[in-house]
């Protein structure tokens, strides 16, 4: 409903032939107008839906149309409880009936409910362009699925008390749950994130995403999928489990985590008749063929665990513990078991169980200086970590490595523990057991077997400084301030070049420098002979006025300046097309000053001035010219 | 007029020096913020040493996050990665790492180490100018290379002003001319080829990934990468990265199959993938 009362009309353009035609014209024009403004059909705003009645978890078709016009833009909708709705498009008609056309545009919306009840939608208000528009309220019920199952109850903690869903998230949440609430420090325990979806259509599951403030979380797993009643609802279970560790003493929440998923709606089939060639063309034919669903996008959050991380205790730590918790196994062995001076064995440990392997370190063995031990490399699977270490005996005669000890917390039982392993016996022969050579020349020498040497290999160790430490993305070519740099560079060349052209011109070619000076001395002859001029020197002025002149056209037309009479400029500027009333100006220049040096004369200050302007002039001129 | 040009020449090798003064002067502000990124680097050290991987990763990570970064701290990250058995991303920050500091010899040693694991060999793009320029300047950074560029352009600059203002140092500076010409042009081309690999490179950081002719699900799968694989990326689209392999092969790949070497933001951790129920 426009409030207003002011419409939409044609402007007319007429030819302009007489001017009683004109104003005539204009009159019935403007009274047609109004009439036509009196018949045209007034804008209004009309709030539609698709069905009344909807099951929780379907959307429903919401259309605002604005009939008599093309013109009006989608409104945003106000936040409206109980709703998601989301803009799908316009639709704009235009018919003509009975010899009278009708226009109409209709913004479409997807509403998608997120609890039973009854509600009211609208009126709405719009603005634009100066006019408020108001439709008429809906009244829309939203009822929940009809869907019947058994009863059951759940005993692995995940049972909720929940009442027969009503809302959307009774029917799709999120549960978080530690193995356990109480653990001690760097102690790796099981995560586990469900997602409870009871007669929802849900995809594209994102990994979840865990507040995880004192804790260190790994990467999920594959997760894996069933179905579980509970308290007679059965719901599909997407189960998510990931190992964590706390880093440090305290109590902290844990959580809470985030899914982002979409939703699957199925978009509803309009109404036509079964054996209509609409039915067989229209695109819910089509659709409900190949599926016709939209999607919803959700973020699903559960709530926070408190979890208190306990201190490792300090009591009977054996000296060799280095921080290893869970429940392990320890096995080692060393082969070969007989080598020479200088061959290498290998020390084989392999730490199994459960717990954070992280935290689980080869013992480091107590070896004399008769060994040379390498590093150890390690190996971390599914549940186990091994190690191998290469040690060479130096010398004949070593019968063991000594024994490894590995020492660990025990989290089931809350104590530290320590596992023995060897000592090793080994048999290290020497190089006195080779064969010698024969002394021929009074010089030993011994055959020693070639030994192959066995290297290991790793990565370097970490760099105990950060280094250079620059603003991210701070790279040279990226700031202005070396490309102004290498601009200045080339533009200060390209000075150079110019002046140093000009200069080597100016000392080569004499016309150019000539016809470069000349103005310049021109000037500064003007200006001396108007000192002349002010003092009424008279001689001096025309001696002056008559330098400056024979001077400016001898560099001008680059002519010798002494003896250049006017009969010489003359035939000079008339081949070069001067204009006659300059031509006369500088002969009558060279007259008065001829008259003047030659004969007396009775020039006043004013002829003076005149003479000295007709000069400026000329060499104005000239100058404009370019001759 | 000698004495004027001697002035102005004075000027313009003041003028030239003070430039290139400024300009590395610039950079070094904010030396408070450091202090604290380099705390955090401490700390991320000892996380590491304890074996807390994951926790030194998170650590690094914070320094990129408050704006800083540094080629010690990439190396760093790329042993954290290592030591995860994540030998992609261990390769990925290596290479971020070598745009920093190219000629550090535990760096070469550990990215060949992690290659040789792969069994992959270093790989360059481009033309063979670029490649040959690429070889040339290994060990210079893209901030080193910048600055020996403008240094080779300002001695050029110099002169020919030289030159200009005297006409017997015309004739012998010519080779100099020269030699600097062709240092330019080598210089440029090998910038250009380690801007490429900064803002085009990428590393494959999933075990396994599908190089596809088209960038949607169900395309047909032209080559497939291995992990540690580099890769220049040519066009974004949603969710897909078009690629070229060294070969000169080129497809769409997933935007969580592969690092880029220039970091937007944290280096990144999580991987969330698709799962469709129904």
């Amino acid at each position: 409903m426009r409030e207003n009362g002011w419409c939409e009309g044609r402007i007319l353009r007429l030819k302009p032939k007489m001017k009683r035609v004109v104003w005539g014209a204009a009159y019935i024009f403007l009274a047609l107008n109004f009439v036509f403004c009196a018949w045209a059909k007034e804008v209004d705003f009309e709030a539609t839906v698709d069905r009344n009645r909807v099951v929780l978890g379907e959307s429903l078709q919401l259309n605002l149309t604005f009939n008599g016009t093309r013109s009006v833009p989608a409104m945003e909708l106000p936040v409206m409880d109980g709703f998601q709705a989301r803009y799908l498009g316009p639709s704009t008609r235009m018919s003509i009936v009975n010899g009278q056309m009708s226009s109409s545009v209709t913004h479409i919306y997807t509403f998608l409910p997120l609890k039973t009840g009854t509600f009211q939608i609208g009126p709405l208000h719009f603005e634009y362009n100066g006019d408020t528009y108001k439709s008429n309220p809906v009244s829309v019920e939203v009822v929940e699925s009809s869907e019947k199952v058994s009863k059951e109850s759940s005993d692995d903690g995940f049972a909720k008390d929940a009442p027969e869903a009503q809302e959307l998230k009774e029917r799709v949440f999120l549960v978080l749950r530690p193995e356990k609430d109480k653990i001690y420090l760097n102690e790796t325990i099981r995560v586990i994130v469900r997602l409870f979806v009871n007669g929802l259509g849900i995809r594209d599951i994102q990994f979840p995403k865990i507040a995880h403030d004192g804790f260190s979380i790994g990467e999920f797993e594959q997760p894996r999928q069933y179905q579980q009643i509970m308290d007679g609802v059965s719901y599909d279970i997407i189960e998510f489990e990931v190992s964590a560790f706390g880093i440090k003493p305290g109590e902290f929440q844990l959580g809470p985590a985030e899914i982002e998923c979409n939703l699957i709606v199925r978009r509803q089939e309009s109404r036509r008749a079964p054996l209509s060639a609409d039915h067989f063309f229209s695109s819910s034919v089509f659709d409900s063929f190949f599926g016709g669903y939209e999607t919803y996008p959700l973020k699903l959050r559960s709530s926070d665990v408190s979890v208190t991380i306990l201190p490792l205790p300090d009591e009977s730590k054996p000296a060799g513990f280095t921080g290893a918790m869970g429940v392990f196994d320890f096995e080692a062995s060393v082969s070969p078991v007989e080598v020479n001076v200088g061959d290498p064995l290998t020390l084989k440990a392999a730490i199994k169980g459960e717990g954070n392997f992280n935290t689980v370190n080869l013992p480091v063995l107590e070896m004399g200086p008769e060994f040379k031990v390498y590093e150890p490399q390690g190996k971390t699977e599914k549940n186990a970590k091994t190690f191998e270490q290469v040690i060479i005996p130096l010398r004949q005669g070593v019968s063991q490595i000594p024994a490894l000890r590995f020492s660990y917390f025990n989290t089931r039982r809350g104590e530290y523990v320590t596992l023995t392993k060897g000592p090793f016996p080994i048999k290290v022969s020497g190089l006195n057991d080779q064969p010698q050579s024969q002394v021929v020349d009074g010089r030993q020498t011994l055959k020693v077997p070639a030994q192959k040497e066995e290297l290991g290999r790793d990565i370097a160790y970490i760099k105990e400084g950060p280094g250079t430490l620059r603003k991210k993305g701070l790279w040279f070519y990226r700031t202005r301030i070396f490309w102004v740099f290498d601009a200045f560079a080339l533009l200060t060349y390209l000075a150079f070049l110019f002046f140093e052209r000009k200069r080597r011109r100016l000392k080569t070619d004499l016309r150019y420098a000539r016809q470069l000076s000349a103005p310049r001395k021109a000037r500064a002859g003007i200006l001396r002979a108007r000192s002349y001029l002010e003092k009424e020197k008279v001689v001096d002025f025309y001696d002056t006025l008559f330098e400056t002149l024979q001077e400016y056209l001898g560099d001008k037309f680059h002519l010798s300046s002494q003896g250049l009479t006017i009969s010489v400029v003359d035939e000079e500027l008339k081949s070069r097309g001067v204009a006659g009333d300059v031509l006369t100006k500088l002969e009558r220049i060279f007259k008065e000053c001829d008259m003047v040096r030659y004969a007396s004369s009775q020039l006043t200050k004013e002829d003076m001035g005149l003479t000295l302007r007709a000069l400026e002039e000329s060499i104005d001129y000239l100058q404009r010219q370019r001759i | 007029m000698n004495g004027l040009v001697r002035v102005n020449l004075f000027g313009v090798c003041l003028i030239f020096l003070g430039g290139l003064l400024l300009s590395s002067s610039a950079l070094a502000r904010g030396a408070s913020d450091r202090a604290a990124a380099e705390e955090i680097f401490k700390e991320a050290n000892a996380a590491y040493r304890q074996n807390q991987f994951d926790n030194a990763i998170e650590t690094y990570g914070k320094i990129i996050s408050s704006g800083f970064e540094s080629g010690n701290l990439y190396y760093n990250l790329g042993n954290s990665y290592f030591k995860k058995e994540e030998y992609g991303r261990a390769l990925l920050n290596y290479e971020r790492a070598l745009l920093f500091i190219p000629g550090d010899s535990d760096l070469e040693s550990s990215r060949d180490y992690v290659l040789s694991l792969l069994s992959l060999k270093p790989e360059l793009f481009g033309n063979w100018l670029e490649r040959a320029a690429g070889r040339l300047f290994a060990g210079v950074g893209i901030n080193g290379l910048m600055i020996l560029l403008t240094i080779y352009f300002a001695a050029t600059i110099l002169l020919l002003i030289f030159g200009l203002l005297r006409n017997e140092f015309k004739r012998p500076a010519q080779p100099f001319l020269a030699a600097l010409g062709v240092l330019l042009i080598f210089s440029a081309i090998g910038l250009k080829e380690k801007i490429d690999r900064l803002e085009r490179g990428g590393v494959v950081v999933s075990k396994r990934a599908s190089v596809q002719f088209e960038p949607m699900q169900g395309a047909t799968v032209y080559f497939e990468l291995p992990e540690g694989s580099s890769v220049q990326v040519l066009e974004t689209a949603k969710d897909w990265y078009k690629i070229n392999r060294s070969d000169g092969k080129i497809g769409w790949i997933r935007q969580e199959d592969l690092g880029l070497i220039e970091t937007k933001g944290q280096a990144g951790v999580h991987r969330p993938m698709e799962i469709r129920i129904l």
